[in-house]
């Protein structure tokens, strides 16, 4: 597998994406689009993924690095999007965030449920200063997830937004120092992967579904998620272990 | 208003109701019997003309409250029957729809459906140690107070993401950056500032708080034309009464 193209390992429940450092044609973006296209599916139907943690390099998350033009179709605009496919993924996606997370790679970023990053990140929205706007979900997904004040500053001003102002928007749950990003994000990952894989896909349905819905219609998906559970093992499972006061055995069932 | 009640307890001082979750030997754990009491007080509250405030604390140093009774969870009736029940109790709706201010007082464990619980109130006051956590997840199960939606709405995508997803407990200081919170104070004067807050509130026309709480609530629920609109004919309406 060559170094420019997506790599990806699964270890005890844990599935790791790693993207290459960088994108230098449409061409390449097309790759990664459709090489995760199938990757996404066979996670998403593989009883042994409960979490996966997503990662770039130390230095740069960023996939338009030379400026690519935008693009001119849908199907062409659906051929490159990435954050759109890992926004599918079905278990919790945590995401290691290091370096410039820049465009399309802070959309990617803006996809996935959980992010923590090492305090040399910068996160910016530069697309206006391309003559662009955001083609991969950014401008829908920042505001709902930081508000619209701090989103529009962002993406009308390009600037950067370095760590510690992601952790206080709410955008990044923790930091750590650059050499401490993987086991941080390892360790996270692990904690996750024992709890029960379809109670945090329902819950992180829920998040994402509820939050588009009126309240009342909100608390009925939210019913309908926990009858849904009654027919799990994993749910008696956790119930008796917790009686019990033992570690769950989950099965994903 | 009824007040022969185990689980909880309601005093009633000329406007303000306060209720207390009364189970402090098991951490005022919330079990079926606080379910039917607590369904009977909101029904109370709801037509109660005279309360115009609710105070909502828990019994005991330990605990707000540190989730649901789990011994009364290894039986659950038929997926059918389960829904069938909450549909036609609907507490949580019933809370959420009641336009009369709630403050929270919170101490100690802060977990699972205390959380939500706390969630359905429209203010939140925390002593510092509060552990607030919400560990379905890791059970095997989800919210099922309106945990995941309510918390969804409040704190946006990200941070409901974090404490569901993770199930972390958060500390005060964590849930005032958060803004789950909108206070920490020490726990020996947690009640007389709650106490406070709530006679401040009661001092104001109810027709008018009902009204704020209407708009901002209804107003979260559709696009912001349609608030516009409501706020107009709100105000509209009242200013007839004059």
């Amino acid at each position: 597998m060559s170094e420019q193209e997506i790599s990806f390992t699964n270890i005890d429940y844990i599935q790791k994406i790693h993207f290459p450092p960088f994108v230098d044609s449409i061409e390449h973006q097309m790759i990664l689009s459709a090489q995760l296209t199938s990757i996404i599916q066979d996670i998403n139907e593989n009883p042994d993924v409960r979490i996966v943690v997503i990662e770039g390099n130390q230095i740069s998350f960023n996939f338009q690095t030379n400026n690519l033009p935008s693009p001119q179709t849908e199907k062409e605009m659906e051929e490159r999007q990435i954050a759109q496919l890992i926004a599918n993924i079905k278990c919790p996606t945590i995401m290691l965030c290091s370096g410039s997370i820049v465009a399309q790679g802070f959309e990617i970023c803006l996809s996935t449920d959980i992010r923590i990053c090492s305090s040399n990140t910068v996160f910016q929205m530069p697309q206006l200063y391309w003559n662009q706007l955001p083609w991969d979900g950014g401008t829908q997904r920042l505001s709902r997830l930081i508000g619209i004040p701090k989103s529009l500053d962002l993406m009308l001003t390009g600037r950067n937004m370095n760590a510690e102002e992601a952790i206080q928007s709410g955008l990044v749950h923790q930091m750590t120092e650059p050499n401490k990003l993987e086991t941080t994000g390892i360790e996270l990952a692990k904690q996750m992967s024992e709890y029960a894989p379809i109670a945090m896909q329902y819950t992180k349905e829920a998040i994402l579904n509820g939050y588009e819905l009126p309240l009342n219609a909100a608390l009925t998906l939210e019913l309908d998620f926990n009858v849904l559970l009654h027919s799990t093992h994993d749910r008696l499972e956790g119930i008796n272990s917790f009686l019990e006061k033992r570690a769950p055995d989950f099965q994903g069932s | 208003m009824a007040n022969n009640f185990e689980s909880i307890i309601l005093e009633k001082k000329s406007s303000i109701l306060t209720i207390t979750l009364n189970r402090p030997d098991i951490l005022n754990a919330y079990n079926i019997q606080m379910r039917d009491e607590m369904w009977q007080a909101l029904l109370a509250i709801k037509d109660d003309l005279e309360v115009k405030v609710i105070i909502l604390k828990g019994a005991g140093e330990k605990a707000f409250c540190a989730g649901a009774d789990l011994t009364e969870f290894t039986t659950a009736p038929s997926q059918t029957i389960a829904r069938q029940v909450r549909r036609l109790r609907p507490i949580w709706e019933l809370w959420a729809s009641i336009r009369k201010p709630f403050i929270c007082a919170l101490h100690g464990y802060v977990i699972g459906s205390g959380l939500e619980m706390a969630l359905l109130c429209d203010i939140r006051i925390a002593s510092p140690e509060v552990k607030i956590r919400l560990p379905e997840v890791a059970l095997g199960m989800l919210p099922a107070a309106g945990g995941s939606q309510t918390l969804t709405k409040l704190t946006g995508i990200s941070t409901a993401s974090k404490m569901l997803l993770t199930t972390n407990t958060i500390s005060a200081n964590e849930a005032l950056q958060m803004g789950i919170i909108s206070k920490i104070i020490k726990a020996s004067e947690l009640q007389s500032e709650v106490e406070h807050i709530a006679e401040h509130i009661a001092g104001i026309n109810i027709n008018n708080t009902q009204s704020l709480l209407n708009l901002v609530k209804t107003g979260n629920d559709i696009s912001l034309s349609q608030g516009l609109e409501l706020e107009k004919n709100v105000n509209l309406k009242n200013s007839k009464h004059f």
